[in-house]
């Protein structure tokens, strides 16, 4: 692992939301390996390793996905989809982050493997807390995949 | 042969005394006769004695008589009548007459007495008396008498010797016949004949005999079969139905059948020998009379009438009078036979009653009736039949129905008549292969609805087709056609619209869900940052607003929320499945404990029934109502709740009542709508959307919601859904949760 490995994969069109993401996480000193990207397409080019990031073949892939679902260009659903659809990235954790309580959206995204779904709360108070919950939980607590669970990067 | 004997011994008897009575009239008139003479000789002896009285002379005279032994006595009365002298002088004078008699005799206890005047030159003397013995002729006749009985004997010998001789030849013969006669009168069998034995007068006698059996053996005959007919005659008329009344000239009744007992109550005792007229009816007085008169010119009537019986009761009767004659063929009464028709006559009644309605039916019917004849000749044609061919029933009538059909569809028509006459169908509905169709006679043409139906009548098959002019139901129906079409289109596109509003909506809720929930944490975020990074920096009030900024966002948020949750409900299908109401109520409680803590609640939680429902949103019902009921109870020391089901106007309900502030009912239609707040936010908090949200999934369960409350007073709200109904009868008995 160098220095360069991004942990955490932040797929967010709202810089508010960014910013507020990244307060919270650097409020909790979890921001130091964070990508961010502004929509669908530029999410599955991260983490396909093509178009702008083709260069990141060697890299491994993220600890973990932070995925809303209202995205330009590519929807987050379908984001989701193309990433457990693949067997060289479904084993890449992604939590679904989102302002509604679709349940559709829901159903759909646990359909498609998403391995959590969370909805912003309107209090900034608990949205910390569940930031600072989540970078903790995929970042520290949980065990990642091994590198062999991601052909794409060897 | 004693006949014969007895014959014999007549003749001899009458001829000896026929003899013997002339014998004795000739000896009588000699005797008087020679007394006579006597008598006059004597008188003119003694004229001259009695002239001179002398005595003497005058017995002497008298004495002469001794000669005839015949006279017994004699006697001489002189003048004055006194007995002068008597003979024989010893005989008392007593013995003599007092007094002489008239001249002449007479025959006195078989005697003979005469007196003879004494006349001398037409001067009486005196009267001679002269009594003669008649002893001599009873010699004679005793004589006579012998002679006779030797005849007797004589002729019976000579008749029973001739009368054996006879036998043989006659009697014999005559006897065989009278044991034939006694034979056929005790057995009473004409059919016995007599021998005949000779060909003399008895041959002919047997002959006339056995003729005579004969004849009468045949009228014997003939009276047994009349006598057989006569009872039979009489059988007949005494078993038969109709009254059989025979009447004299006078009307008078001479005989009445058991049929006539019948009929007319009447029994033959209480009407022979009265006037038939009794039966008349007070209507038709002078009835009877009429026939009688008819009888008397010898007509026979047949006729119905109407005639009483001893009841009262009128009796329609049909009369056949006859006259009756005698064997010289004169009139000498009547017969009327009477048939109660009483039936007849109600049934022709009826008859009429039924035709006059059947008419009037067909009459008023709205449906053209026609009927036409084997030769397709119109017979009847109603006035719905007029109307709808425009062609008045005179027109019609003896026209072929050909007439009223489009030329086309004729040479089938008469196809189809006739086919169907050969079926043993007789009724059916017409133009099943084909639509048929009527031609008006003005040549309109117009489609029609036909029945056909065949009867016979007299051997003649007749066809009734009932029409309907269905013209107007074409034009109806294809106008109905027209509007489906139209509407089908316009429900097509309404879906279409529908279906893009749909859609449209939900991409727009989607849209509120995502972008209008991201600003609100936004300003909630910033503010909250504001507040704890630059508190330092901001004048005091600064925190009061940053409160406000952020309770706005929450509530704003929340609103958001309930407005997504009732738009997902209109879209969202049911997810039905049995779920026990109470499940769903104890899990709503125990949402609910955080709100309750520190209040003091009573609840009054009844079992509920198990439904079928979707029970997320029947939870979201319990949800609403329970908590609006805590929230509404804020204000009372104690809290009553009460969740039950129960009867309520015809439908099974489920209660939730509370004891709390309650709400003027003249806003209950108001309480159901979104945004629809009966309280200040200060007293209460909410969004509006709760009740709306709960109305809409009563309905979507096919139930409906209302309240009762009044202010101050609490409020209970009553939900009914499908299904509920057939839940159990309610308990009344309550659990305390």
């Amino acid at each position: 692992m160098n220095n360069n490995e991004v942990e955490l994969l932040l797929v967010e069109d709202d810089p508010n939301d960014v910013e507020l993401a990244l307060l919270a996480l650097r409020k909790h000193k979890l921001a130091n390996k964070i990508h961010v990207v502004r929509d669908g397409e530029e999410a599955l080019d991260f983490v396909f390793a093509r178009g702008a990031y083709s260069h990141r073949t060697s890299n491994g892939p993220p600890k973990v996905i932070l995925l809303d679902l209202k995205l330009p260009k590519v929807s987050g659903l379908e984001v989701l989809k193309a990433v457990k659809g693949d067997s060289r990235t479904q084993a890449v954790p992604v939590v679904v982050m989102t302002s509604s309580r679709e349940q559709r959206d829901m159903i759909e995204g646990y359909r498609l493997g998403v391995n959590s779904y969370i909805q912003k709360p309107i209090d900034f108070n608990q949205f910390q807390a569940i930031i600072r919950d989540l970078g903790y939980y995929w970042l520290v607590v949980n065990q990642s995949p091994p590198p062999e669970a991601f052909p794409i990067y060897e | 042969m004693a006949v014969m004997m007895l014959a014999t011994v007549l003749v001899l008897l009458l001829t000896a005394a026929a003899f013997t009575t002339y014998d004795l009239v000739t000896y009588r008139q000699s005797l008087v006769h020679s007394l006579s003479a006597t008598a006059a000789i004597l008188a003119d002896h003694s004229t001259t004695a009695l002239a001179l009285r002398d005595e003497k002379d005058a017995r002497a005279t008298l004495t002469s008589l001794r000669a005839d032994s015949r006279i017994v006595a004699g006697a001489l009365y002189d003048g004055q009548g006194n007995l002068f002298v008597h003979y024989p002088k010893q005989a008392p004078a007593s013995a003599f007459p007092s007094a002489p008699a008239k001249g002449g005799y007479r025959y006195e206890g078989g005697r003979v007495i005469l007196f003879q005047p004494v006349t001398e030159g037409g001067m009486r003397l005196g009267t001679l008396y002269l009594k003669s013995d008649l002893h001599p002729l009873y010699v004679r006749l005793r004589f006579y008498g012998g002679i006779a009985l030797l005849v007797l004997f004589g002729s019976i010998l000579v008749a029973l010797v001739i009368s054996n001789g006879l036998q043989r030849q006659i009697t014999r013969p005559i006897l065989a016949l009278a044991e034939v006669a006694r034979a056929v009168s005790e057995r009473g069998d004409y059919s016995i004949r007599a021998r005949k034995l000779s060909q003399d007068e008895t041959g002919l006698l047997t002959d006339a005999f056995n003729g005579m059996l004969a004849r009468i053996e045949e009228q014997t005959e003939t009276l047994r079969q009349n006598e057989e007919i006569r009872s039979f005659l009489a059988a007949i008329v005494e078993s038969s139905d109709d009254a059989i009344v025979g009447e004299d000239l006078e009307s008078k009744v001479v005989s009445w059948n058991a049929g006539a007992e019948q009929i007319f109550g009447y029994t033959a005792a209480e009407m022979l020998g009265q006037p038939i007229t009794r039966l008349q009816s007070s209507d038709r007085p002078g009835e009877e009379a009429l026939i009688l008169e008819e009888v008397r010119r010898g007509g026979i009537r047949h006729f119905e009438t109407l005639r009483v019986r001893k009841d009262g009761q009128p009796i329609d009767v049909s009369l056949t009078v006859s006259p009756i004659r005698n064997s010289h063929g004169d009139i000498i009464g009547s017969s009327s036979i009477a048939r109660d028709i009483t039936d007849r006559k109600q049934a022709e009644r009826d008859v009429r009653e039924n035709r006059a309605r059947l008419s009037g039916v067909i009459g008023s019917a709205m449906d053209a009736i026609i009927s036409v004849d084997a030769g397709q000749r119109i017979t009847m044609f109603n006035a719905a039949a007029e109307k709808m061919f425009r062609c008045p029933a005179w027109e019609a009538l003896g026209q072929p129905l050909d007439r009223f059909i489009p030329a086309r569809f004729r040479a089938a028509h008469r196809e189809h008549l006739a086919a169907f006459g050969r079926t043993g169908v007789t009724s059916r509905a017409m133009g099943h292969l084909q639509p048929l169709s009527g031609l008006r006679n003005d040549g309109e043409e117009f489609p029609i609805e036909a029945s056909i139906s065949h009867f016979e009548v007299g051997g003649e098959l007749i066809y009734t087709v009932i029409l309907r002019d269905i013209t107007e139901r074409k034009r109806a129906e294809e106008q109905i056609r027209q509007l489906n079409a139209e509407l089908e289109q316009r429900v097509e596109e309404r879906t279409a619209e529908l279906t893009t509003a749909n859609k449209e909506l939900e991409s727009f809720t989607y849209s509120v869900a995502h972008d209008l929930r991201a600003p609100l944490r936004h300003i909630d975020a910033f503010s909250k940052i504001l507040e704890e990074d630059c508190a330092d920096a901001l004048p005091h009030e600064a925190a009061h607003y940053l409160q406000n900024i952020r309770k706005s966002a929450a509530k704003m948020s929340l609103l958001v929320d309930d407005l997504l949750n009732l738009a997902r409900i209109g879209r969202q299908e049911l997810r039905r499945q049995p779920t026990p109401l109470s499940g769903l109520v104890r899990e709503v409680l125990t949402d609910l404990k955080e709100e309750t803590v520190g209040r003091t609640l009573e609840w009054r939680i009844q079992p509920l029934p198990a439904i079928e429902c979707d029970p997320g949103l029947m939870k979201q019902v319990f949800a609403n109502l329970l908590s609006n009921a805590v929230k509404y109870t804020r204000p009372r020391p104690v809290a009553v709740i009460e969740v039950g089901y129960r009867r309520k106007n015809g439908d099974t309900a489920v209660f939730v009542r509370d004891n709390g502030v309650g709400f003027n009912m003249k806003y209950a239609d108001k309480l159901f709508g979104v945004f629809q707040r009966f309280h200040r936010a200060e007293e209460f908090e909410g969004t509006g959307v709760g009740l709306a949200t709960v109305d809409r999934i009563v309905r979507k369960h096919g139930g409906h919601i209302w309240a009762e409350a009044a202010v101050d007073r609490g409020a209970t709200f009553y939900f009914t859904v499908a299904g509920l109904e057939q839940a159990p009868e309610p308990e009344q008995e309550e659990m305390a949760a």
